[in-house]
C-alpha cells in the first residue's frame, strides 16, 4: 500500500523532470536575452574554411540548375553552417522588402550588445538572410541577400559594430531551417555563424 | 582648496578629446543596453515609422532624419522618445570607445597577455581587482555598461 502511495509521487517527479529537460533544449535555441545569444555564438574552435563568394555562386548555380527543385527535405547548401556556433533570429521585414519592422528593432539592439560582449568582442560573423519556399527561388535568393545586408548595415550604422566583423549573404530557400516544412514562416529567420 | 581642485578637475575634463570627456562626464554617467534603446524607439514611434518613413530601415541616420522631418506628424511621445533613444544610443557607443583610452596605462601593464584582442582586453580588466585600476578605468568600464 505504502509502494502505492509512493507512485504517483515519483510518476509527477518523472513528468517534472522531463518537463524541465525539454524545456531547457528550448531555451538553449532561442534568442531571448543578450546572454542567449553569447552562449550560443561563442566557442569557434577552428577556422571554418568558408568562402563568402564561393557560397553565392553555389547558391545562385544550384537554382540555375534546378538541382533540388523539390523544397520538401531540401538538403542544406552547406553543412558546415549548421556545425558553427550559430543563432537563429526571428527579424522580421515588410513584405517583400528588406525593410526591417520596428517590432524587431529590439532584436537588432540585443544582438549589438550580444556583439559587444567580451566573449563575442574578437570575433568576425556571418548574417545570412533565408526565406520560406514559396514563389520563385532566384527572387527569394535576391530578397535574402538585401535581407541580410540590411541587418548587417543596421548594425554598422545605428550601433557602429565594425563592418570588419560582419558579412551577409542570402541563401534563399537554399539553406531552410525546417526542411520538412519548406512553407513554414520559421524558414524566414536569419542565421548568425560565428566565423572567426 | 577644494573648490581650487574642483577647479582644475573641471578644466582637465573640459580640455580631454570629446569621446573620453562625454564618457566621462556625470551626465552620461549611466548608460544603457543598446536593447532597452532601440526597444524605447520602436514603442514610442512603431506607428508613426510605419506611416511616416516608409522603405526606411533601422539605419540610425535615415530614421532620425524621417522621424524630424516628419515632427508634426508624429506623437508628442515619440517626438520626445526618438530623440532619447538615439541619444542613448550614442552615449553607449562613446562610452564604449573611451574604455581603450582610459584604461590604456592598465592594459599596458596589467592586461600585456591580452594581445591587443579587444575582447581578451575587457574580460582582464574586469577580472582584475578594482584598486589595481585607475579611477578613469573603472569609471569608463562602468560607464560603459561592462559592470
Amino acid at each position: 500500500m505504502a509502494h502505492r502511495a509512493r507512485l504517483p509521487g515519483l510518476f509527477l517527479l518523472f513528468a517534472l523532470a522531463i518537463f524541465a529537460w525539454s524545456a531547457s533544449l528550448v531555451l538553449a535555441q532561442t534568442a531571448e536575452t543578450t546572454a542567449d545569444i553569447v552562449r550560443q555564438l561563442k566557442g569557434l574552435e577552428a577556422l571554418p574554411e568558408l568562402d563568402v563568394a564561393v557560397l553565392r555562386q553555389q547558391a545562385a548555380e544550384r537554382i540555375k540548375s534546378r538541382v533540388d527543385v523539390v523544397a520538401l527535405k531540401r538538403p542544406p547548401l552547406s553543412r558546415e553552417l549548421n556545425r558553427l556556433p550559430h543563432v537563429n533570429l526571428a527579424i522580421q521585414f515588410n513584405p517583400d522588402t528588406p525593410v526591417i519592422r520596428p517590432e524587431s528593432y529590439s532584436l537588432l539592439g540585443r544582438i549589438a550588445d550580444a556583439l559587444y560582449d567580451p566573449a563575442l568582442m574578437s570575433s568576425a560573423f556571418l548574417i545570412i538572410g533565408r526565406t520560406e519556399s514559396a514563389g520563385k527561388r532566384d527572387y527569394n535568393l535576391m530578397l535574402s541577400q538585401r535581407r541580410a545586408e540590411a541587418i548587417r548595415d543596421a548594425l554598422v550604422t545605428t550601433f557602429k559594430v565594425s563592418s570588419k566583423r560582419l558579412m551577409a549573404v542570402g541563401l534563399g530557400e537554399e539553406q531552410l531551417l525546417d526542411a520538412e516544412h519548406p512553407k513554414a514562416a520559421v524558414n524566414q529567420q536569419a542565421l548568425i555563424v560565428t566565423v572567426k | 582648496m577644494i573648490h581650487i581642485r574642483s577647479f582644475v578637475l573641471l578644466i582637465a575634463v573640459a580640455s580631454l578629446p570629446p569621446a573620453i570627456s562625454a564618457a566621462m562626464s556625470p551626465a552620461l554617467a549611466e548608460t544603457v543596453s543598446f536593447e532597452s534603446s532601440a526597444t524605447m524607439l520602436s514603442e514610442s514611434c512603431g506607428a508613426e515609422i510605419d506611416a511616416n518613413c516608409h522603405g526606411v530601415s533601422f539605419d540610425a541616420p535615415h530614421l532620425r532624419e524621417c522621424l524630424s522631418l516628419n515632427q508634426d506628424a508624429v506623437s508628442a511621445q515619440c517626438r520626445a522618445d526618438y530623440i532619447k533613444a538615439f541619444d542613448a544610443i550614442a552615449r553607449r557607443i562613446a562610452a564604449r570607445s573611451a574604455v581603450g583610452k582610459l584604461c590604456q596605462r592598465e592594459k599596458q601593464k596589467i592586461c600585456a597577455e591580452a594581445q591587443g584582442k579587444p575582447g581578451d582586453t575587457i574580460t582582464c580588466l574586469l577580472n582584475a581587482p578594482t584598486k589595481g585600476l585607475g579611477w578613469g578605468c573603472n569609471q569608463a568600464l562602468t560607464q560603459a555598461g561592462y559592470r
